[in-house]
């Protein structure tokens, strides 16, 4: 049992420290955060403004006021490690985000759902990103 | 399968999965590509500035920074050619140590002297595409790794690949990629790849270059090669030209088209030097096919050592003989010159020389060859300067020419001791003056197979030969079989020896030395052979005066029983045969010329002195009587 935890830490570590982001926080100087989804951003700056923009959004700073910024989750998306043995009931989706149903562990995702990338949402809000090969 | 394993085996495919998010930063042409992971907190400036990581960008000169799934490995920088273009692309985590300047396809990289083990650690420049006027230029004080995925990179600018860089740079040649560099002509560059610190080529890709200006590779300090195939398809200079060592361990090396030697190693002469500094050549593995045509050059120079072990040498050199009016003195063309000592135990040799004074191997040190195959051809004539005149084929008296005046063709030359303690040789200096084997000390064969046809001596030592093993075959045109200015031993072997008319010689011991048997099974011909003289020589032998013919069978009975049979070597040629003349004590002639046929000597340890034996050679028989010292069978005693 002991080797189990420690090759079962083994790959959460890295899979937390290769945790993906969903957003690009922005601080201004007035202390206000902006957020922006990264999927397809592109950031760019001229006329003393920073202009950046996904297929759907695009969100523009004066420079000025830009302090920083870094790749994050916005609020209630964060990752936590899985317990063993976790019982919650949880919610599956497909990539393209379709529910596929509630299972009660990971297990009973495994042996149901197809090849594929998926979305696991815990009641708590957590979220997981399986793939299953 | 129970429950712990699935989890296992769903975060496990969970792990294997997941994406790098990368943030691309494109600023002056180049792209930083960062993990996203490793961007932290990006801080601006005066609405100036970013900082990421240590890195500082100018706003002004970022174009765009993208969010994308991939990010570059780390420590990498690759650039793509793309004619007169380039794409760069720079590690994040590297990004504060690399400043790189673009000029069209000209690319420059210095790497910061703070790259290091406890910071970043070593940085792989990864080269690919095409560009007929691009280069790349490294510099930096840490080792470094140059990857070659494809690259077809011509300079109108010095170097392809300049590495100003003192460290170690090992240059990857990716498999099944093929890569062709050449330089700028009329430049001032030293190479076409050139590398300031040691260079190691590994991988098993292959790599062209052609050196316009000066040599096509040359490191200042030294090269190895594992695996990787180098071809060079012509250079004003060397084709491969480095300092302190070049090892090859394994791949291929396909050097033409130099203006001057195939390779060249070379070391600093000097108190200072550092150990690994020797001039040597070390081969072990790979095949070389060297082909050599500029005047007096070598398929491989070892200032120092020439080291083989296993591997294939294919060299040929048809570079005439020159004379240097500087050192007054003439310089002829070789396969293998080393200025320190020769070591082989093993490998196959396929060396040819072909212009005046051409040698297969010549070597200043000593020579020490155990083991290999050796086939050694030159047909060169010998090279004289007289009267102002180089002579590549002089046919007159040369005895009284200075020795730098001249140079005859050889098979193996060496200034110092020869030892063949193993080894097959197959040596033909067809040319004038050609000789198979010199050394100016002494030789000695503990073991080995010996073939040597030579147009002078098979063997010339300055001091004694001393053979104790192994086989020896010798035939010669118009020299002496064994030839030693010093005694001549023969402690063990197998020796089957036909020098040319007298007053060439099967065994010719020097003016004031003898031969010595002491064992050995010996069949020696010429228009003369030295003979024992002293008690010191304890194996009898019988001599006599018979007409050989190529082929011929010869064998040697004691009743009916056989001591030994010989076969005269194919090679030999009865035309060179007419009086034979016996040397006696003091190498003086015994003076009994005059007659036809071949001196013959023939010994076997079972031989008893006093003992009369039937020499059979072909049909015809002949009685001798076994003796210890001297010899009186011939005409004329």
């Amino acid at each position: 049992m002991k080797k189990f935890a420690l090759a079962l830490g083994g790959m959460l570590l890295p899979m937390l420290a290769m945790a993906e982001y969903n957003s690009m926080q922005f601080e201004s100087s007035d202390g206000g955060n902006h957020y922006i989804d990264i999927s397809g951003l592109e950031i760019s700056f001229a006329d003393h403004t920073l202009t950046a923009s996904n297929a759907e959004t695009t969100l523009t700073l004066p420079l000025n006021q830009v302090v920083s910024m870094q790749f994050s989750n916005s609020p209630g998306s964060e990752v936590k490690i899985v317990e063993m043995g976790n019982t919650d009931a949880i919610e599956v989706y497909s990539a393209s985000g379709i529910s596929l149903g509630s299972y009660k562990s990971l297990t009973e995702v495994r042996n149901d759902v197809p090849s594929g990338i998926f979305v696991v949402r815990y009641s708590d809000g957590t979220t997981l990103k399986l793939l299953k090969k | 399968m129970n429950k712990s394993l699935v989890i296992l085996a769903v975060m496990a495919a969970v792990s294997a999965g997941a994406s790098a998010q990368s943030l691309n930063v494109s600023s002056n042409g180049i792209t930083y590509s960062y993990a996203a992971e490793n961007t932290g907190l990006m801080t601006f400036t005066g609405g100036e500035t970013v900082t990421i990581g240590q890195r500082v960008y100018n706003l002004a000169e970022v174009a765009v920074m993208k969010v994308g799934d991939e990010a570059a490995a780390d420590n990498t920088v690759t650039i793509e050619y793309k004619e007169d273009a380039v794409d760069v692309t720079v590690a994040g985590n590297i990004a504060s140590y690399v400043d790189i300047t673009l000029n069209g396809a000209e690319v420059s990289i210095a790497q910061s002297d703070e790259v290091a083990d406890d910071t970043c650690g070593e940085i792989t420049y990864i080269l690919k595409g095409e560009s007929s006027h691009g280069n790349f230029k490294l510099s930096g004080s840490y080792k470094s790794s140059i990857e070659l995925h494809g690259l077809f990179l011509t300079s109108t600018n010095g170097a392809a690949i300049d590495i100003q860089n003192g460290k170690r740079t090992a240059l990857r040649v990716q498999e099944g990629t093929v890569n062709t560099l050449s330089d700028a002509a009329g430049g001032s560059q030293k190479a076409a790849l050139y590398c300031k610190g040691h260079l190691e080529f590994k991988q098993k890709g292959s790599l062209t270059v052609t050196g316009n200006t000066g040599h096509a590779i040359s490191a200042k300090e030294y090269i190895e090669i594992k695996n990787t195939t180098i071809n060079v398809t012509g250079a004003v200079k060397d084709g491969i030209n480095c300092n302190q060592y070049l090892l090859v361990e394994s791949g291929n090396i396909n050097i033409s088209g130099t203006g001057d030697d195939a390779i060249q190693v070379a070391f600093k002469d000097d108190a200072d030097r550092e150990a690994e500094d020797t001039g040597t050549i070390t081969i072990k593995g790979g095949t070389l096919i060297l082909d050599v045509t500029a005047p007096a050059a070598k398929a491989l120079k070892a200032d120092g050592d020439f080291v083989m072990t296993k591997g294939t040498v294919n060299a040929t050199v048809s570079g005439i003989g020159t004379w240097d009016s500087t050192n007054k003195k003439t310089k002829a063309a070789a396969c293998i010159s080393a200025d320190g000592n020769l070591d082989i135990s093993g490998g196959t040799f396929n060396l040819t020389a072909t212009g005046g004074g051409g040698k297969g191997i010549s070597v200043n040190g000593n020579l020490n060859i155990s083991g290999g195959e050796f086939t050694i051809y030159t047909n060169g004539g010998r090279l004289a300067y007289v009267n102002g005149t180089l002579n590549q084929n002089y046919t007159g008296n040369a005895d009284n020419l200075n020795s730098d005046y001249k140079s005859s063709p050889k098979g193996i030359k060496v200034d110092g001791d020869i030892v063949i303690d193993g080894g097959e040789f197959d040596i033909w200096t067809k040319g004038g003056g050609g000789e198979g084997m010199e050394s100016k000390k002494t030789i000695t064969i503990n073991d080995g197979k010996i073939s040597i046809r030579a147009y002078e001596d098979g063997t010339n030592s300055s001091s004694h030969t001393y053979i104790k093993g192994g086989e020896l075959t010798v035939t010669t045109g118009t020299g002496d079989a064994v030839d030693a200015n010093g005694n001549i031993y023969v402690e063990g072997g197998r020796v089957t020896i036909i020098g040319a008319a007298s007053p060439e010689q099967g065994f010719d011991a020097g003016d004031g030395f003898a031969i010595y048997i002491t064992g050995g099974t010996i069949l020696a011909g010429g228009g003369g052979n030295s003979a024992p003289s002293n008690s010191a020589s304890t194996q009898a032998y019988v001599i006599l005066t018979q007409t050989l013919t190529a082929g011929a069978a010869v064998a040697v009975l004691d009743g009916e029983t056989e001591l030994a049979s010989f076969t005269i070597p194919a090679a030999y040629s009865s035309a060179s045969a007419s009086a034979p003349v016996m040397r006696g004590p003091g190498g003086g002639n015994w003076g009994w010329g005059g007659g036809s046929g071949n001196s013959l000597l023939i010994s076997t340890p079972d031989m008893v002195n006093g003992r009369t034996y039937t020499v059979k050679v072909g049909n015809t028989s002949t009685t001798a009587t076994a003796r210890l010292t001297g010899g009186s069978t011939g005409p004329g005693h």
